[in-house]
């Protein structure tokens, strides 16, 4: 137990892993303020309308929900035809002498006035009217951009990926570089313990981090939109449009947390992985970076970044849940996929195959870390012998 | 000049460096594939619309617009319009007459290929006409208001797009794809970060920089030895990468019009440049080689300041991201480099930044900026791992 505490010791105090957290985690609130795109600005400018009428027709669509939209549309026309026509009585009078008195004006076009001032909120509402009614058994009304803000997007949260980069690959790369490694190895629990409390302690830092980032983000955006009604299906979102998942909003960002959750511990594993074989720190950072954000920036059709048996799949999440997006433009010849849906099966094999790979790294790992140097050794001395010999 | 070959020998000739080179050199050409499968509308490849296109187009059409070629195009264009896109009653069926297979596809290809793009090129010569002859009217205005620099950007604006036209038709996809391209770019930076944070943290980390600087040459010498070939690794790179990139576009979308006008492309109408496609793509690559040698600078200047690999090469990587952040959101276009490496918005409008009273091109400007700020950033280096150098000698006296 105590030289886990030594380790824990190591990592946060004299790699400084502390500090590292504390400033990436204020830099991914930092962030989540700035690039805050999921929302509608429309949403905000109207919000107070907006509101109003959501509060009458939330949940699912309904025969009443959909009069009342009818009507309300009905009223707000006819409101404007009405306070034109008597704007032009009232010139009209103003031209033939019999002048209205503007406090009869005021008080009669106020009604309308107020019905017409409430049109872009209603709009607003109709045009999520026009979206659910292709699809009314799954699609709900809600205020979006909360949830929009947590879950529509396929972004690399790059505060989280820099901080596990921080924290991972010094835990072996220090004792390569200081050369501590050897002396470790012939200390009595620096062999297999020592790799595996390590590796426990990496999961076990990666773990809690990715919880708190998830907490993060859900308090921010629970904080800034509000984040309610979680139970709605997750086809409420124009996002999720055509997925073929069944299953709530906030069942979704559980999910969500949970790929993250397992992607980042391949993602850690990965590293640890290379730091233990290549023994150098730009090497290990190298190739861990490139694993990551070569076919995040480099694939054109970025579905396909799902379906490779590396970490970033499961490290970006929402992917998996999302329907086919098929566009078609003037300009093209053929329609485009710009999404192909992730089916089940694909997603078994994609998890079981990436699990596999993780398993056999850490098997790799912990052979590679005990055997290599004696090994190494015993060869060179072999060849020295056999050249004497000749 | 030995010193330099050293450097170049410790630093970038090694073995891990060759093997990223050649991954990385198939992963670019393996993206430009899955970029190409993406976009593209008439290839290479022996699909039936390509072929036609093709022939067609190498057959008929292709060089000098000419009216004979223009009654041809029509005399088998018009028809199809009228089926297809008047009276809309062409036939889903497939039919051996055509030259796809089907009416419809006969349409579109007719009108995507030829119509279209011919008709851009055709009236390209009265667009930029119309411009100079605004110009040429704010000319009398400006003169009259004694406004010299409105006079004179509008006069630099009248000689620019005056004498315009295309007078020739090319297919231009090859050249839309590959000016709309960047990921080359990213894998160089990525092979700049992995090969030039060691350059400076390397002799800290194996205490060499303490011997250094007690040698003849270690002090000033070696600094600048390392700075120089660092620029020469980036721009050996670039060229390497930009070179493939050339070949895997032509390769993937047929190459043809190299010496066609860079305004005969729709994204570039209102380039302030006169140049033709190969000159662009040259400009083009030492443009982005310049934005690249600057980033790189910053890469030395962190490696000057650190005396592990870690925070380096975190913070280079954070900064590329950062940039290219800024470059995305902020309106300020100046110092940025990732202008440069991404720099089809730098040269597809024309337009001038004052400076006493004279116009000068807005690309000129961010390239100078960026050069200045490359520049702060090799001076800041220089000083950096001088002031390493004698707190070295310093520590050593104790």
């Amino acid at each position: 137990m105590r030289d886990f505490l030594f380790e824990i010791k190591k990592v946060f105090i004299y790699q400084k892993g502390a500090w590292f957290i504390l400033l990436l985690v204020l830099l991914k609130i930092l962030s989540l303020i700035i690039l805050d795109n999921g929302s509608d600005i429309r949403l905000e400018a109207d919000k107070e309308d907006y509101l109003f009428y959501l509060e009458q027709v939330k949940g699912a669509l309904t025969e009443e929900t959909q009069s009342f939209l009818r009507d309300e549309s009905g009223k707000i026309a006819s409101a404007k035809v009405k306070l034109e026509n008597l704007y032009s009585d009232y010139y009209d009078g103003v031209i033939y002498n019999q002048v209205m008195p503007e406090e009869e004006l005021d008080s009669l076009s106020k009604p309308f006035e107020e019905q017409i001032e409430k049109e872009k909120g209603f709009q607003l509402i109709y045009d999520q009217y026009m979206y659910i009614r292709e699809n009314p058994d799954n699609r709900y009304f809600l205020y979006t951009n909360g949830w929009n803000a947590l879950l529509a997007h396929e972004r690399l949260d790059l505060p989280m990926f820099f901080l596990l980069l921080l924290l991972i690959a010094p835990m072996f790369c220090n004792e390569y570089e200081s050369k501590m490694d050897i002396i470790l190895l012939s200390s009595k629990k620096g062999r297999v313990t020592l790799v595996l409390k390590k590796i426990l302690l990496a999961f076990g830092m990666v773990t809690l981090l990715s919880l708190l980032f998830s907490l993060v983000e859900y308090t921010y955006f629970n904080f800034r939109y509000g984040l309610s009604d979680g139970d709605y299906p997750i086809q409420s979102l124009e996002y999720f449009h055509s997925s073929l998942k069944n299953m709530s909003l906030l069942g979704a960002f559980i999910r969500v947390s949970g790929y993250k959750l397992f992607g980042y511990l391949c993602f850690s594993v990965l590293i640890m992985f290379v730091s233990i074989c290549t023994k150098k720190t730009i090497l290990t950072l190298f190739i861990s970076t490139s694993a990551i954000l070569l076919p995040y920036f480099g694939l054109t059709a970025q579905w396909i970044q799902y379906l490779l048996p590396l970490p970033l799949g499961f490290m970006l999440g929402s992917g998996f849940f999302r329907g086919d997006k098929i566009t078609d433009s003037v300009d093209a010849i053929e329609p485009k996929v710009e999404f192909r849906a992730i089916n089940d099966t694909e997603f078994k094999i994609i998890a079981i195959l990436l699990i596999f790979i993780v398993l056999t790294m850490i098997l790799v790992m912990i052979k590679k870390y005990i055997n290599f140097q004696p090994i190494r050794r015993e060869v060179q001395f072999t060849k020295r012998e056999a050249g004497e010999k000749q | 000049m030995k010193i330099l070959i050293f450097e170049i020998r410790k630093n970038f000739l090694k073995r891990y460096l060759f093997v990223t080179l050649c991954l990385l050199t198939l992963i670019n050409i393996f993206m430009i594939y899955d970029y190409y499968k993406e976009n593209h509308v008439f290839s290479t490849e022996q699909t039936n619309r390509s072929e036609v296109f093709w022939n067609l187009y190498k057959g008929k059409f292709k060089g000098k617009i000419t009216n004979e070629k223009i009654n041809a195009l029509m005399e088998i264009y018009t028809p199809l319009y009228q089926i297809c896109a008047v009276e809309r009653s062409y036939s889903m069926e497939y039919d051996p007459e055509t030259y796809t297979g089907y009416t419809f596809g006969d349409y579109r290809m007719l009108d995507l290929g030829f119509v279209r793009p011919m008709e851009y090129s055709y009236m390209y010569r009265n667009h930029a006409l119309e411009i100079a002859d605004k110009a040429m009217e704010n000319l009398e205005f400006f003169r009259s208001v004694d406004n010299n620099y409105q006079y004179r950007s509008n006069l630099k604006i009248a000689s620019l797009f005056g004498d315009r036209q295309v007078t020739d038709f090319y297919h231009t996809e090859m050249y839309e794809n590959l000016f709309r391209y960047d990921f080359s770019s990213f894998l160089i930076l990525l092979m700049s970060i992995l090969a030039l944070v060691p350059v400076f943290v390397a002799e800290k980390e194996t205490e060499m920089n303490l011997i250094l600087s007690t040698s003849k040459k270690g002090g000033k010498e070696t600094i600048n030895a390392k700075i120089l070939s660092s620029f020469l690794y980036v721009i050996i790179i670039s060229a390497w990468f930009y070179i493939f990139d050339f070949l895997a576009f032509s390769y993937f979308y047929g190459l043809t019009g190299l010496n066609n006008q860079l305004y005969a492309l729709k994204d570039f109408m209102l380039t302030p440049l006169n140049v033709r496609m190969w000159e662009f793509i040259i400009l083009s690559a030492v443009v982005k080689i310049i934005g690249l040698m600057a980033v790189s600078s910053m890469i030395l200047f962190l490696s000057s300041i650190f005396r592990r690999a870690l925070l380096p090469y975190i913070l280079s990587l954070a900064t590329v991201f950062l940039l290219m952040l800024f470059n995305e959101f902020a309106k300020m276009k100046f110092i940025n480099p990732i202008e440069l490496i991404a720099n089809r918005e730098l040269f597809k409008n024309t337009g001038f930044i004052k400076i006493l009273d004279f116009p000068v091109h807005k690309f000129i400007g961010v390239i100078l900026s960026v050069i200045f700020l490359a520049g702060a950033f090799v001076l800041a280096t220089k000083m950096t791992s001088k002031n390493n150098a004698s707190l070295g000698r310093m520590k050593e006296r104790k």
